[in-house]
């Protein structure tokens, strides 16, 4: 916006802040100015930035202002002590800044109290400098361990949150999970993830965090226009403090408490997705080099995911749009369907006046059709429901012999015209299993109907029930024409047919395995098949007994 | 001669059905709408009422309701024959009973079977 003065830091100035760390920066805080002067001096030699107090009050002061790696503060002072300022210093910078306490021989036991503060260590006064010099070696050293074993458990981090981010393909849980994971990443107060609107050109505050979260989600903002709009037609992220006269940022502090702000935008290939705004609320937090790298590489591993979950929901609504189509089809064609079936009915009872043998024959025909038709319509509600993922099963105690009794003897008329032998090996006693019947009947007929069909004249089918303590096994087996090696991978995926030609039937559309499959696997059980060409297959599937509870 | 209502939208189902029960000797009334069904069911008290559920204005389900709510139609078997898929769920839902439940396309004769099961 022009006219807008806005203080981001770009990427140079994030350079720079880097080298400042690269010189190590240390504060004496001690009230005898002889001492302080000599040990500044020491450090000074050896290429340090030294700052000096000489007062509690006033290190305190410059702890707020300031980063030190290391503190060096007397024991004993006025007001203030060497306790005081160590647990402020702890209090405002925890990971970064180690104290040293510095302490007369007589004074000990203030030291270990120090210790158990959280000081690095202790210096008996006076101060020997080649001591001094090993330990501001040895405390260097840990911060750099300290820092090398947090900078890989950040890339850890970064790994597991990616790979938790790009197996959601819900929008709104993806959002909110990235949210939180950027919000803990960076360690921050709370966030907000914008996401771009290509059409009107605006970010829209998708999902938020904090106590005004409610206020925030749904507002819209211009490309350019204040700070995410602004991170976002940079192409960059950006960080900003509180400035006091800003507009926005007094808006914002109208909502919620924000000290420093950081917005990364989030793009794939050229295109921008949207932006991650995190803040922090407590002033002398500020976000480093570091909190952007972060977050940049992790919001480009959300822009992906978001990209991804987009592409899902598109897809999502063409089938279900496919799966409505195919609904409203499939009721008009039963529609349909009915008041043909009754008239052939009447029509082949004689209810229409007598019938030639042509007549009886070619009605005969249309029978079977209407029949044919009923189940083919049948198969495509069960799979469009399948695809809608709106196919349930209500699962009941019933005896599955039964089911599988009256699964063979509907098919038995067709086995008998098709020159069949049908035979089945059942338990003596009921099998009782917690099952959906019907869809289980389902499965065995449509089992059965492919040993069938997919067999030679005299060939033979048979349907056996076993059963132990823990499941349920039925397997139909037959002696026909087998499925071929190459064949056997994709017997379960939708529009599959074995070879028409072979089968020499044309009423199959290759619903009925991908469909009998989702209905054991929603039963939790297993579906497999054995077969050897010109041999005969078998089809084993096994259901588990549900467990009592309780 | 028993009385029945068949009450659905399209004419060739009703047409057909219609032509089936009269040859059974059944006294066959028809209504093409929920409200009508409704209106007929209280005017003409049928022994047995096949029902469709996706129909114009009121739907079979709330048909079933009202009339179940009524004392003088409750009474009343209902067979329910219908293509429409969650019409069993949706039945089931609205709490109110019914007699028997066919999908579209049934046949006569266990049509007929079923009727003469419930009439007795």
């Amino acid at each position: 916006m022009e006219g807008e003065k806005l203080a981001y830091i770009e990427k140079k100035e994030i350079l720079s802040v880097k080298k400042k760390m690269v010189n190590k920066s240390i504060l004496i805080v001690e009230d005898d100015v002889d001492a302080r002067k000599g040990i500044g001096v020491f450090l000074e030699s050896k290429g340090f930035t030294v700052h000096q107090a000489d007062s509690g009050e006033q290190a305190i002061k410059m702890l707020k202002e300031n980063m030190y790696h290391i503190v060096f503060t007397d024991m004993k002072m006025k007001e203030i002590d060497g306790i005081g300022v160590l647990k402020e210093a702890k209090k405002l910078h925890t990971r970064e800044c180690e104290v040293v306490i510095m302490t007369a021989y007589g004074t000990i036991e203030n030291a270990v109290e120090a210790m158990k503060l959280g000081a690095y260590d202790y210096i008996t006064k006076p101060i020997d400098l080649d001591t001094l010099n090993r330990l501001i070696e040895k405390c260097l050293e840990k911060q750099r361990l300290v820092e090398e074993v947090n900078g890989l458990k950040e890339i850890v981090n970064l790994y597991v949150m990616s790979r938790a981010i790009s197996s959601i393909m819900e929008l709104d849980d993806l959002l909110n999970l990235i949210l939180k994971l950027a919000c803990n990443s960076v360690n921050t107060d709370g966030g907000s993830i914008m996401l771009f609107d290509k059409e009107n050109k605006e970010l829209e505050v998708k999902v938020a965090s904090g106590t005004f979260k409610d206020k925030i989600i749904g507002k819209k903002f211009k490309i350019g226009e204040r700070f995410a709009g602004r991170a976002a037609s940079l192409r960059q992220p950006l960080v900003q403090e509180e400035v006091k006269d800003e507009q926005w940022f007094k808006e914002l502090k109208k909502f919620e408490q924000i000290k420093s702000g950081m917005s990364i935008p989030m793009i794939t290939g050229d295109e921008l997705i949207g932006t991650i705004n995190l803040k922090r609320t407590h002033k002398d937090l500020k976000f480093t080099e570091k909190d952007v790298k972060l977050a940049t590489i992790f919001a480009q591993q959300a822009a992906f995911a978001i990209n991804n979950a987009w592409a899902y929901d598109g897809l999502k609504k063409v089938n279900m749009l496919k799966s409505k189509f195919l609904s409203n089809v499939c009721f008009e064609l039963k529609t349909f369907l009915m008041s043909m079936k009754v008239s052939l009915d009447l029509l082949e009872k004689g209810k229409a006046g007598e019938l030639s043998t042509i007549a009886r024959e070619l009605i005969g025909i249309n029978v079977g059709g209407v029949e044919n038709m009923g189940e083919l319509i049948k198969r495509i509600i069960n799979f469009s429901h399948m695809e809608a993922g709106t196919f349930k099963i209500t699962r009941k105690r019933a005896d599955i012999k039964s089911v599988i009794k009256y699964a063979v003897d509907k098919l038995k008329p067709v086995a008998y015209k098709n020159n069949i032998s049908l035979t089945v090996s059942l338990p003596p006693e009921p099998v009782e299993i917690e099952i959906d019947s019907q869809r289980i009947g389902q499965v065995v007929e449509n089992l059965i109907d492919n040993g069938i069909k997919y067999n030679s004249p005299e060939g033979k089918v048979n349907v056996s029930l076993k059963e132990n303590k823990k499941k349920i096994t039925v397997e139909v087996s037959d002696n026909g024409i087998g499925i071929p090696e190459e064949n056997k991978e994709s017997i379960f995926e939708k529009f599959y047919i074995i070879n028409r030609s072979l089968s020499g039937s044309a009423h199959e559309f290759g619903f009925g395995l991908a469909i009998a499959q989702k209905i054991i696997r929603l039963h939790k059980g297993e579906i497999i098949m054995e077969s050897r060409p010109k041999r005969g297959s078998r089809f084993i599937f096994t259901i588990p007994k549900v467990e009592e509870k309780e | 001669m028993k009385k029945i209502l068949i009450a659905e939208n399209d004419e060739n189902t009703v047409l057909t059905l219609k032509m089936a029960l009269e040859t059974e000797y059944f006294e066959v009334i028809t209504a093409f709408n929920g409200i009508e069904a409704i209106s007929m069911a209280r005017k003409e008290l049928p022994d047995l009422i096949i029902l469709d559920i996706l129909m114009p204005g009121i739907n079979g389900i709330i048909v079933n309701k009202r009339l179940k709510q009524d004392k003088n139609t409750m009474n009343i078997p209902v067979i329910v024959i219908t293509a429409k898929e969650e019409a069993r769920e949706l039945l089931k839902e609205s709490g109110a009973k019914i007699d028997a439940y066919f999908d579209k396309p049934v046949g006569v004769e266990v049509l007929l079977e079923e009727m003469n099961r419930i009439l007795g």
